[in-house]
């Protein structure tokens, strides 16, 4: 198998008392397209988190690309969730694209023409060019999402970690963001998203994480998105349980929206 | 004007109240970005116990200790504050509120306590003393200058000068702390960095010019800069400008209009340009939002009495004058003074205008009941809405689908 680009193990995470996440144990495959799944409360932002370091864990380590992720200089891209942004800060989609140099740029630098250069050339990657001096404020959820896509492509990143970019927005936006995401797949980005609905696992993902507190199960969407681990995933949960057991029928009938491997 | 300029006490209270608007003006756009405006407020008032332990353990009235003592006041308040809201979990707000008016009180009562005998009074630290800048004198470097001119152009160096070394750090900091941390940067260090500068800016402008104003400069002339502004570089400088603004008006309207306290008029004065920018910003302001807004009314109007005049001309029958005191009738009486509109039928460009708009209206109505499949009955109001909304380049696709689904007829079933 292809080499491992996020590595975890024995991570444990707890606010104050309370353990948000369990002793988990996780291999995340370089170039794949990974959905982590859970009922809410299930510690699936926290591992973004722990893997971003923006949370410091309890317990355990977590290896970038074999590089322990406190020496790592690899960068790590990062798509917020939407309501934790601040629409109305006064930055264009430009000036968010270029936060994603500043890292490189270093201390006392101020970003110029290369930065910019490169900036544009990761707006447009996203198809988002012509809409560079917009207040983001503006854009509607897809364009923002892509922004902060963008962002992360100005960083370099060889991983980038989404929280539930599909939250919320219409089905138009939902392919665009779909074609990006084919697109960081074809660069053979690492892209691990924070994802709901249970339907369109099977889609979009080609690696799936099941969570809940603990690692339920971990692998290809194929072999891991099954009916045993759903229920073990959901299980007791019971408003989610009806759209676990309709993720399970369509499992069973082998039917999904779109077949796979079809276009 | 120029007796102003000529007199040497007048121009020295300008200086300072502009000075002081500026400094303030710049930190305060950086905690209006993190919507922690009222941490000027808090820092503001809960510095007074630290100038006063400092005046009172070393018995002097030097600026260096009673400065050290406030930036380490301002450090501790936002650490309690912090904490109050991490551990006993209060909502932030309630936290500041909590420890600033429990610190300031505490300075009051040091004030009363430690300084009876000296020119410190409770008062001052409300609305400073910047009438009697002029005779506050120090000697800096052989010359002799106002004080306060001099503290506070100290402290403006020092925040123009963070502001530039570490503008793109503090922006990523304000917009997106996870970024910010996720790529190293030492967030924390910045944040309580950025609270320093606060206290240093609020203690140097405080003896001139009090805590209101301080508050003031720190929290409005970054608001309007929000309202007008969509950069950060923008914000700053406007920012600036509207504290100089306020500063000005505020200086020459206390002296020779009312007589009154400065700082005060200072404050109410970037209050008033607030009101006047909440009301009057071209994009976001209150006013040009319902004007722009009553005009695509206005337009509308237009638009659907010349459709229903040219539906009318051509049954030959006239379209009846509307109720004048309406936005209907407004737009009648424009489109009679235009020409548009003569003996109730349209005329010249009117025409087209119907014309065109008509060509909307069916256009729409086939695309609603032959793709969207709608019932008949709900065709014609949402029709007679969207019209209006349907520029050139939506007609054009609409007129090809049109053309497409005529070609291959039933595919659409």
């Amino acid at each position: 198998m292809s080499e491992t680009a996020i590595e975890i193990h024995d991570l444990t995470m707890a606010y104050r008392e309370k353990p948000v996440l369990w002793d988990i144990d996780v291999e995340i495959p370089k170039g794949s397209l990974c959905a982590v799944v859970g009922p809410n409360g299930a510690g699936k932002s926290t591992l973004l988190g722990c893997v971003l370091g923006t949370h410091q864990p309890a317990n355990g380590w977590i290896k970038i690309f074999d590089v322990p992720s406190d020496r790592s200089d690899e960068l790590i891209g990062f798509v917020p969730q939407r309501e934790s942004v601040d629409w109305d800060f006064p930055v264009q989609v430009l000036d968010v694209v270029m936060m994603g140099t500043y890292r490189r740029l270093g201390w006392f630098r101020w970003p110029g023409k290369a930065q910019r250069d490169w900036a544009m050339e990761c707006l447009s990657a996203v198809g988002m060019a012509d809409l560079h001096s917009r207040q983001i404020g503006e854009l509607s959820g897809g364009q923002q999402q892509r922004v902060f896509i963008a962002r992360a492509l100005a960083q370099d990143a060889k991983i980038i970690l989404m929280d539930e970019p599909f939250a919320g927005v219409d089905a138009a936006t939902e392919e665009t963001i779909r074609t990006v995401l084919a697109d960081l797949k074809k660069d053979d980005r690492t892209v691990v998203i924070v994802h709901h609905d249970l339907q369109t696992i099977e889609d979009y993902f080609d690696h799936v994480l099941l969570l809940n507190l603990r690692l339920v199960a971990a692998g290809p969407t194929k072999t891991t998105f099954t009916r045993e681990n759903l229920l073990r995933t959901y299980g007791g949960q019971l408003t989610l349980l009806d759209e676990a057991a309709e993720a399970v029928r369509r499992i069973r009938s082998g039917r999904s929206i779109r077949k796979s491997g079809d276009r | 004007m120029i007796d102003i300029l000529m007199n040497p006490a007048m121009l020295d209270i300008l200086v300072v109240a502009i000075l002081a608007a500026v400094t303030c003006s710049i930190v305060g756009v950086h905690l209006t970005l993190r919507n922690r405006a009222m941490l000027g407020d808090a820092i503001a008032h809960g510095v007074v116990p630290g100038l006063i332990l400092g005046f009172v353990f070393t018995g002097s009235r030097e600026v260096a200790p009673m400065f050290i003592g406030a930036v380490i006041a301002a450090l501790f308040l936002s650490l309690i504050a912090d904490w109050l809201k991490e551990r006993a979990e209060m909502d932030g707000g309630a936290a500041l509120g909590v420890v600033f008016t429990t610190l300031f009180s505490a300075g009051i009562i040091l004030i009363e306590l430690y300084t009876r005998e000296i020119d410190l009074d409770a008062s001052c630290v409300l609305h400073g003393l910047i009438e009697f800048t002029h005779f506050q004198r120090m000697d800096f470097f052989g010359w002799s200058l106002p004080r306060s001119i001099v503290t506070i152009s100290i402290a403006l160096l020092l925040n123009l000068g963070a502001l530039l070394l570490f503008w793109k750090e503090w922006k990523v900091c304000a917009f997106d702390p996870s970024l910010a941390r996720s790529t190293g940067l030492p967030v924390r260090l910045l944040e309580r960095g950025l609270l320093v500068l606060v206290a240093i800016t609020a203690v140097s402008c405080f003896e001139a010019v009090g805590s209101i104003l301080v508050v003031a400069m720190i929290a409005v002339p970054p608001t309007i800069a929000g309202i007008l502004c969509d950069r950060f570089g923008s914000m700053i400088m406007v920012s600036a400008l509207t504290g100089v603004i306020s500063a000005v008006a505020g200086t020459l309207s206390a002296v020779y209009v009312v007589d009154s306290n400065v700082p005060g008029m200072i404050a109410l004065t970037s209050g008033v340009l607030l009101a006047v920018a909440v009301l009057l910003a071209p994009q976001r302001g209150v006013l040009p939002v319902a004007f722009r807004l009553y005009m695509w009314r206005l337009r509308v109007a237009r638009e659907d009495l010349l459709a229903e005049s040219h539906q009318l001309s051509e049954s030959d029958e006239k379209l009846i004058t509307p109720n004048l005191f309406s936005t209907t009738g407004i737009a009648w009486v424009q489109l009679v003074l235009i020409g548009f509109i003569r003996d109730g039928k349209p005329r010249g460009k009117g025409k087209r205008i119907a014309r065109t708009l008509l060509r909307k209206r069916s256009l729409w109505q086939r695309f609603a009941s032959e793709r969207l499949g709608l019932p008949s009955d709900h065709l014609e109001e949402p029709a007679h809405r969207i019209e209006h909304h349907l520029d050139e380049s939506l007609m054009v696709m609409l007129e090809e689908e049109e053309l497409t689904s005529k070609s291959k007829p039933e595919t659409g079933r």
